[in-house]
């Protein structure tokens, strides 16, 4: 019987894993997991481990992991230092993906040939690359990865002279193409991304509100909403318990000053990276300036990058991705039926080959 | 019985029996034409008629359907406007399902043939392959 090939793009996110597969199908969960604290919470759920919103809602009774921080796995950065806990994450993240792909696929099929390439943060060292190729054994049969804004500027058939910014939750990718794999010189990584804007948020809106009752899940979801920094607009305003009586907030300050807290290293991140390119290249990077990933949302945030790239730089021009969600996972999956059988073939051989020597 | 006079009074007598007989003459050939006329005027109606109505019933098909179409107010903006609202009450519901992490499934399932590669792709393709083998050995 002759083997069916499917063909995923995987973006595994801090906040949110995203896939995309060449069925037609792709979809996307927090990257969150629970496991019952109890036989009680056990039986209630029907299931050992519960997965994205379903964790989410019903944490009260769950153990909550979330196996991505700052774009890699868990203390991939010193497996050795943390042995137990890396082992832990190792087991979460790869349970994360096992889930995700039956969501699109289903349960595997003898028949079956997944191929997939899993995109990684711009700067992700060895060590964290390793944990992806780690937890995706037994799971994809053949398996590449590939840096982030790189799978976002192929999905859009974007590889030269293009800046992509990929504003995550964990990372914010920087990288520049210019029609070959980017090398560590043309990219860059800044960590103050959409959770640093959930904490910073978290804790004007507590200075403020010394009595109001709230968590960081509560800002997230309301940021994902309302994110802004442009310098006019609407009031915003929050319902938040005070004292366990729902009270109407005004959060519009304290909003915006969080989501403009990420502002500045993106910039000079920007001005960095086109500073250092060829000069006679410059104008076309500053040109195709691409905003990519969950934050591209933010209200304001194009036109602001904008004027700073008008005060340093001369002059920039940016555009926001039609799907931020799913721009590196399409761009991934693309990737990944581009590639020819024979260098898929020639991976796995050389994959078995470096397994039996070690 | 009245004798004629001789002199002015008898002229005057006889303009007016003149001008009797002329007014009665005249009713007399109007009664004439106005039957006349009406009898030719009911046998051309008699003719022309299905003539008439044969020429023009196509006509009257014509304007009932367009009527029917063009003469209802807004028949048109109508239509669309239902269409346009059940298209963007179907687009709500997709990106609300899928901002539930629902799985969406394509209408059409996408042809598996691969694209056509061209060498400066090919090349970057085996570069990624490249740095993935390194990965590996690392």
């Amino acid at each position: 019987m002759a083997a069916r090939v499917f063909n995923v793009g995987i973006d595994l996110g801090t906040s949110r894993t995203v896939i995309a597969c060449d069925n037609g199908e792709r979809s996307f969960i927090p990257s969150y997991l629970g496991f019952p604290k109890d036989a009680v919470s056990r039986k209630m759920f029907g299931k050992d481990v519960v997965f994205g919103d379903e964790a989410l809602r019903n944490r009260m009774a769950l153990d909550i992991f979330k196996p991505i921080e700052k774009g890699v796995i868990l203390h991939s950065d010193d497996p050795e230092k943390k042995a137990e806990q890396y082992k832990k994450s190792l087991y979460v993240a790869r349970e994360l993906l096992k889930h995700i792909i039956q969501r699109v696929l289903g349960e595997k099929q003898p028949d079956m040939i997944i191929r997939g390439v899993i995109g990684a943060p711009a700067l992700a060292t060895k060590q964290n690359k390793k944990a992806l190729l780690e937890i995706s054994r037994g799971i994809l049969d053949d398996v590449l990865i590939a840096s982030e804004p790189f799978t976002v500027a192929y999905g859009l058939n974007l590889l030269n002279n293009t800046l992509i910014i990929d504003i995550g939750a964990g990372t914010v990718d920087i990288c520049r193409m210019h029609g070959t794999i980017p090398s560590d010189e043309d990219q860059t990584t800044t960590f103050k991304a959409g959770d640093y804007i959930d904490q910073v948020f978290l804790d004007l809106v507590t200075k403020k509100y010394k009595e109001a009752n709230l968590t960081i899940n509560m800002m997230r979801r309301f940021k994902e909403e309302n994110a802004f920094v442009s310098e006019r607009g609407e009031r915003v305003c929050i319902v938040l318990p005070v004292n366990g009586k729902p009270t109407n907030l005004d959060v519009t300050d304290e909003l915006w000053a969080a989501c403009r807290s990420i502002v500045p290293e993106i910039v000079e991140a920007v001005r960095k990276i086109v500073a250092t390119f060829d000069p006679e290249f410059q104008d076309g990077l500053k040109e195709n300036v691409i905003l990519a990933g969950g934050g591209s949302q933010i209200a304001g945030l194009k036109k602001e990058i904008e004027a700073h790239m008008e005060k340093t730089l001369g002059y920039g021009k940016v555009r926001k991705v039609e799907e931020p969600l799913y721009a590196g996972a399409n761009g991934a999956l693309l990737l990944c039926k581009d590639m020819p059988d024979e260098y898929w073939d020639e991976l796995r051989h050389h994959s078995s080959v470096t397994r039996v020597a070690s | 019985m009245r004798y004629l006079s001789c002199g002015l009074g008898a002229i005057v007598e006889a303009g007016k029996y003149t001008c009797a007989t002329v007014e009665y003459t005249g009713l007399v050939s109007y009664g004439a034409l106005k039957f006349g006329g009406r009898v030719v005027a009911h046998s051309v109606r008699k003719v022309t008629t299905p003539v008439a109505r044969g020429i023009t019933l196509p006509f009257v098909g014509m304007k009932k359907v367009t009527h029917q179409i063009f003469g209802r107010k807004n028949y048109f903006d109508e239509k669309f406007k239902s269409v346009d609202e059940k298209l963007t009450n179907i687009e709500a519901k997709l990106v609300s399902i899928e901002n539930r992490s629902m799985v969406i499934r394509s209408a059409v399932v996408p042809t598996m043939t691969p694209r056509k590669i061209d060498l400066g792709r090919q090349a970057l393709l085996r570069k990624i392959v490249e740095a993935n083998k390194s990965l590996i050995d690392s």
